[in-house]
């Protein structure tokens, strides 16, 4: 068994059943600085994520994920290549696109509640009507009680929490997630884990996740993309056909977990090793 | 609560010895009340006018050019404030310029005022617009230029268009800035108003405390002057109770 997930893992892309959703075609990026030289920080990116899937991106931290992530997003254009959402051509911000950064955003002038109906405040939604999805989100996520606190009164994990339910709030086909647990203390970020894989199984979105932590981004994907040091492409792609759901605390002991987790490192570490010895790095 | 209490009544302690020693000082001869007045007079005095009605007009006079100085001023602070965080190319343009004027003492000002708009009540609001005006631009321009890059991000990326950035997250996040420049905006608005009246007027808590002085009358000059302290005290409890409700979303409480 283990040894076929491994074979199987490697090369993956969206298997063809599934209904693309999001499609980062051919996307190349160059930082033009006036008088200094370009700098080319995505090369010829391109993968998609199928609607539901769970996507991991990992890569050496500098090699250009915040460009991607931002190209992603709708916030910069590429100076080459596109990004295809439900085979449109992606221009500028799009409402069907939800994002989680890594530091979170919540308004600190603004309840739990009022936080989390924020995003609809941009899309008519009647005042009662956002009021009503907000607390059932709420209580979803058990912050019952909380809804008129600050964000100051609350924890890491529960501001995480009110900063992921306001863009479920928005009800996007795609969620975009920028490195959300990395600024949480280990124990926080284990139950976090949890919870998205919950959230990820209730709401059948698509996530596309980006991380540093390999053994993260193993534990949530249903796909692993690598990528490279800069100037970034894509190194490798793997399918990661553990058995869901997973148990973020236990699965890192499974053997084939164990396997997988070599095999990626393997060539993660050649990246990490290439980005750091600086070259291309100018962060 | 009762550390408030003990730090009140000491407080009061305090204020009384100081004013029981002054009245002795006038009562026992060893100061002259003719220019130090005495405590029990000025209240007497203090009664008096509110008791006459005759206080009044000057403080209705006053309160209403600093108050239309201290709005506009205000106003005119925030807009200034709001062009310069908006445009780069007038924020190089002004910004020395804004910073010299600032250095002009404003009290040389006064008696071009009057001569530009006489001596009714229009060269005192315009005394108190301009000290206002600079104020609350400093800070304004604070407040906007220090809202969190990641919540304007958040916005943009729910899909907020550049007006409901403006009033969604910019307006809400600079409000601590704009009640620092409202309070200190209190305080140089009825210095301009009663500034103004002191150069020339013909009313106003001002212009009483300038009568009272030429004839003499220290009792009135001190009765007059409890007056001002009284309203501001007044005034400046209100922005801070409106503050205090508007703020409540802050992690600390001074």
């Amino acid at each position: 068994m283990g040894q076929e997930v491994l074979k199987d893992a490697i090369l993956a892309s969206a298997s063809d059943e599934q209904e693309l959703r999001f499609i980062v075609r051919a996307v190349s990026h160059t930082f033009s600085n006036g008088a200094q030289a370009d700098i080319r920080v995505l090369n010829n990116v391109s993968f998609d994520v199928a609607s539901h899937e769970f996507l991991s991106v990992v890569g050496p931290s500098g090699c250009g994920k915040s460009t991607l992530l931002n190209i992603m997003s709708g916030l910069l254009m590429p100076t080459e290549g596109s990004v295809l959402l439900d085979g449109e051509a992606l221009r500028g911000i799009s409402k069907k696109i939800g994002y989680v950064s890594q530091m979170d955003s919540l308004l600190p002038w603004r309840t739990v509640l009022d936080n989390v109906t924020f995003g609809l405040e941009f899309r008519n939604v009647k005042k009662k009507e956002a009021r009503a999805i907000a607390m059932h989100l709420i209580a979803e996520s058990g912050l019952s009680g909380f809804e008129n606190n600050y964000p100051h009164e609350l924890s890491g994990g529960m501001k995480k929490r009110v900063d992921i339910i306001r863009v479920l709030a928005i009800d996007p086909e795609v969620i975009i997630m920028d490195e959300p647990f990395a600024a949480l203390d280990v124990f926080t970020r284990e139950l976090m884990q949890e919870y998205i894989l919950q959230i990820w199984k209730k709401t059948r979105k698509a996530i596309i996740f980006v991380t540093h932590d390999l053994t993260e981004a193993i534990t949530l994907a249903d796909r692993l993309v690598l990528m490279s040091a800069r100037p970034s492409t894509i190194k490798a792609q793997y399918n990661i056909l553990l058995p869901r759901p997973r148990s973020p605390l236990e699965i890192r002991y499974d053997t084939t977990f164990i396997d997988l987790h070599r095999l990626i490192w393997r060539d993660l570490k050649v990246e990490v090793e290439r980005s750091r010895s600086g070259v291309h790095c100018v962060e | 609560m009762s550390d408030r209490l003990k730090t009140n009544i000491l407080r009061i302690l305090f204020v009384s010895t100081l004013l029981l020693i002054w009245e002795a000082l006038a009562h026992w001869g060893w100061a002259d009340p003719f220019y130090v007045s005495r405590p029990s007079s000025i209240l007497i005095d203090f009664k008096n006018l509110f008791a006459s009605c005759e206080i009044w007009p000057h403080i209705s006079i006053t309160m209403k050019a600093m108050l239309i100085g201290l709005f506009l001023g205000c106003a005119g602070g925030v807009i200034m404030a709001f062009v310069m965080a908006r445009f780069k190319m007038v924020e190089k343009i002004m910004d020395p310029l804004i910073v010299a004027i600032y250095g002009i003492p404003k009290l040389a000002l006064g008696p071009l005022f009057i001569l530009w708009f006489g001596l009714g009540i229009n060269s005192k609001i315009f005394l108190a617009f301009v000290w206002v005006f600079f104020i609350m631009y400093f800070n304004a321009y604070g407040g906007f230029k220090n809202v969190e890059p990641r919540l304007i991000n958040a916005a943009k990326l729910m899909g907020a268009s550049r007006a409901q950035i403006l009033f969604k997250i910019v307006l809400p996040s600079s409000l601590p800035w704009l009640f620092t420049g409202l309070r200190a905006g209190l305080g140089v608005a009825l210095l301009g108003a009663i500034v103004g009246e002191y150069i020339g007027s013909m009313a106003g808590l001002g212009h009483l405390v300038q009568y009272a002085g030429n004839m003499f009358n220290t009792t009135r000059v001190f009765s007059t002057i409890l007056v001002m302290t009284i309203l501001m005290m007044l005034m400046n409890e209100g922005v801070k109770y409106a503050e205090h409700r508007i703020l409540r979303w802050r992690p600390s409480e001074g």
